[in-house]
């Protein structure tokens, strides 16, 4: 009889408290980083990521100080126009544009697999005085070179295209009438391992990054494999997330 | 002796449009490195108060100049002593403001 009792009393209060268990237990509540704390993540379930710089793991995340205001260059609201003129939103309606979350979830994925990069294409005086965490420098006037020039060339093997040589004639004839994959194959490139990219520069008003991203487009580079961040340097300063220094320490 | 100076006009004009580019991209250049070697000003600037004339002053007279960017003091309280130590270092050795701020907000959410 008290066994009884107690299974039935152990059963009621497994009825009672079923609906508050399984509301603890779900995904919305988990995903409430900052709901005890001031901490403000990176997105609503990100609180942080890290990158790899240099060789060195990078955190990167918002400044929690309350107070902090973005001062210097990237809190101007004017630069002369011309060069420093508003961008449109992208440099070419092919290539996608992409703001912080996209960057985030790039950073975590092709970033850290080996399939992408992030190309600072300012001129290393720009890239040296701080970057994105993660990225590489690559200026614009690389990436703009002729086409077909050795310079150029030997930048698209950088990025991880492969010369296809001589294509035979049966080759050529199945990728013609769509029976061989061709879809990242130019007669001179072939782009399938080619690196997924994204690149920025100043933000908004720079012609950095779009002058590099026609230039890549001009040399055949697969306009979706490029990423533009128009935000750039600007935008990433004004949210407060991590920059480094080249060169030095992390900051 | 005609047709010579046709080609050679031919050559200049198709040469032209080249030229303006290059030019072009010249001054886009020249007018990148002008703003990059400007900014740099700001914060040299901010880095040696004019009181101090360039001279550091003692742990006591750093974070005293340092309360007044609230922002960058409330971090450095709440660095650990080894941290402080650094910093304080860094700031002897010649650290501009900037770097100082950098290195505090660096140690304050990377430890």
């Amino acid at each position: 009889m008290v066994k009884n009792w107690r299974t039935w009393t152990f059963a009621a209060i497994l009825l009672l408290s079923g609906p508050w268990l399984a509301k603890g237990a779900s995904a919305e509540d988990r995903l409430e980083v900052g709901a005890d704390t001031d901490f403000v993540p990176l997105t609503k379930d990100k609180p942080y990521l890290y990158v790899i710089h240099d060789g060195t793991s990078i955190k990167v995340q918002r400044i929690q100080d309350p107070n902090y205001e973005l001062s210097g260059y990237f809190a101007k609201t004017i630069r002369k126009c011309p060069p420093f003129c508003i961008q449109p939103i992208t440099p070419d309606p092919r290539v996608g544009v992409i703001g912080e979350v996209e960057l985030f979830d790039f950073m975590e994925n092709q970033l850290r697999n080996g399939k992408g990069l992030l190309i600072d294409a300012r001129t290393p005086s720009w890239y040296r005085k701080g970057t994105i965490p993660g990225s590489i420098n690559i200026p614009f006037t690389e990436l703009s070179k002729k086409p077909n020039s050795p310079e150029m060339d030997a930048m698209l093997k950088r990025l991880g295209a492969k010369p296809r040589g001589e294509v035979g004639f049966w080759d050529s004839l199945l990728e013609k009438w769509g029976l061989s994959d061709a879809r990242y194959k130019t007669s001179k490139w072939d782009f399938t391992e080619a690196k997924e990219l994204v690149l920025f520069c100043n933000g908004p008003a720079c012609g950095q990054s779009p002058r590099a991203v026609r230039g890549l487009l001009a040399a055949d580079y697969p306009p979706d494999k490029i990423h533009y961040y128009r935000g750039g340097m600007q935008m990433w300063e004004l949210w407060g997330l991590t920059t480094i220094r080249p060169g030095k320490e992390k900051e | 002796m005609g047709c010579h100076w046709f080609r050679l006009l031919l050559a200049i004009s198709g040469l032209l449009p080249l030229a303006a580019a290059s030019e072009e991209d010249d001054a886009y250049l020249q007018a990148l490195e002008a703003e990059a070697a400007r900014i740099e000003a700001p914060e040299m600037s901010e880095t040696e108060p004019a009181e101090t004339g360039g001279e550091r002053k003692d742990r006591a007279g750093f974070e005293a100049e340092l309360k007044k960017h609230q922002g960058t003091y409330s971090f450095y309280r709440a660095l650990l002593e080894k941290d402080k130590a650094e910093v304080y270092k860094a700031y002897r050795e010649g650290a501009d403001f900037a770097r100082i701020r950098k290195m505090i907000i660096s140690r304050r959410l990377h430890r």
